[in-house]
């Protein structure tokens, strides 16, 4: 019930099982051709061009950012907290001037504050977390690419889809977006490993633009003939985690992704409703479908909470930064069941009762079927 | 039969180490986690 990495189901971790083949079999080839065409289904970007390479989130993150400026040009970071500030650092660490615009945990960044920002100064890439983990808020992508479009238009927008993707709807071509990222370990409920992409004409056009790049692994121009056509080498893939991922996005994508979305949004309804009876807060004024972050009601403490439910086998995530210690982090999204949190919520309970927290276990269950 | 994978890379990998491939995902920052990341022996990887 962390926020990443997510339940895996069987029939993915038996695909992870299969036999590795020849990262050049044609076999292999076309189960990394359909699972290419399904990542540009998930982000909404029939326009866009997909990657997928081996590394976590932070890779795409890395990617995102090297494949576009140059050292010196001007990046504007929203942060929503602890991943929108990884932005920042990446930034410094690549020579481009990093100016942010952070939020306090649970809130947004005003859309006013964004315009009036770009309007005094050009910035030549912006960075939108689509949810960030650390504080389960949710941004409004759409509207905030609109309006870059409108102040800005020669600014590249990058949009951060880690825990997103797939429980969320992203729409990579109709709102305009240039670079787009995700894990495999959230929504898509593949075990920890990938890292998805697209990039737009314009954002390709850019790195062709760029004399030096600073990465290797992570240079889109050597990746792309890879991704087009999958027979041709340049890093060996993770064959059996692209195993993995194919026959995941199929689930999904025959499960139906408005379906798929509308199955993260009740989950979170029903989490939510049933925690709030307990005194659990949401610390998003924004929350995302895909997990929630509560502060604890008086009398519970974080590490006990915690372990106490791990021996149940319930595992919940710590909160970051300043909310540490004050809240925690529960993920309720990918292959995870209605079911599944109806037994978690029930060791909550529990949990809450033997750590002497007064529990109206009636009214959270009726709270969790109601919603 | 089997197919023999004799390429340089990917190398043909045992039922022992898929079967690991295959056991269910844990947290990252979980105690099991950390001490398989730190051992150079487990011996408990087809579980």
């Amino acid at each position: 019930m962390i926020p990443g990495p997510t339940p895996v189901s069987e029939e993915v971790l038996s695909a992870l099982s299969k036999e590795t083949m020849a990262h050049t079999d044609d076999r292999f080839a076309s189960i990394m051709t359909s699972a290419l065409d399904k990542t540009r289904k998930v982000f909404g970007a029939e326009k866009g061009f997909p990657f997928i390479i081996a590394g976590s989130g932070t890779l795409g993150m890395e990617m995102a950012l090297t494949n576009i400026l140059n050292e010196g040009e001007n990046l504007l970071v929203l942060s929503h907290g602890f991943f929108g500030d990884r932005f920042v650092d990446i930034g410094k660490t690549l020579g481009v001037n990093v100016e942010v615009l952070k939020a306090p945990a649970g809130e947004t960044v005003p859309l006013t504050s964004i315009e009036s920002t770009l309007r005094k100064h050009h910035f030549h890439a912006i960075t939108i977390t689509h949810v960030d983990t650390s504080t389960g808020t949710l941004a409004d992508v759409e509207t905030i690419a609109n309006m870059v479009h409108e102040v800005s238009p020669e600014t590249i927008i990058v949009v951060d889809g880690v825990c997103a993707t797939g429980g969320v709807e992203q729409k990579f071509d109709k709102w305009g977006i240039d670079v787009i990222f995700t894990g495999s370990q959230k929504a898509l409920a593949v075990p920890p490993g990938l890292t998805l992409l697209a990039f737009s004409e314009r954002a390709i056009e850019k790195r062709k633009s760029m004399a030096k790049v600073r990465t290797y692994y992570g240079d889109i121009l050597r990746w792309m003939p890879v991704m087009e056509d999958p027979h041709k080498y340049f890093a060996t893939p993770a064959v059996n985690m692209v195993y993995a991922l194919e026959k995941s996005l199929s689930i999904i994508t025959e499960f139906g992704l408005p379906a798929y979305y509308e199955k993260h949004t009740r989950m979170a309804a029903k989490v939510r409703a049933a925690l709030t009876t307990v005194g659990f807060e949401l610390v998003s004024k924004h929350p995302a479908p895909t997990l929630s972050v509560f502060k604890y009601p008086d009398g519970i403490e974080d590490a006990a909470f915690r372990s106490k439910l791990a021996v149940k086998g319930v595992i919940v995530a710590s909160a970051l930064a300043e909310l540490q210690g004050k809240a925690f982090r529960m993920g309720h999204m990918g292959s995870v069941t209605e079911d599944e949190l109806l037994v978690a919520l029930k060791r909550m309970l529990e949990v809450c009762q033997e750590l002497g927290v007064k529990v109206d276990k009636g009214q959270a269950l009726n709270a969790f079927l109601e919603a | 039969m089997k197919e023999l994978l004799l390429i340089p890379g990917p190398t043909p990998v045992s039922e022992e180490v898929l079967s690991a491939l295959s056991k269910e995902t844990i947290a990252h920052t979980d105690d099991r986690f950390a001490s398989i990341m730190t051992s150079d022996s487990r011996s408990d990887s087809g579980k």
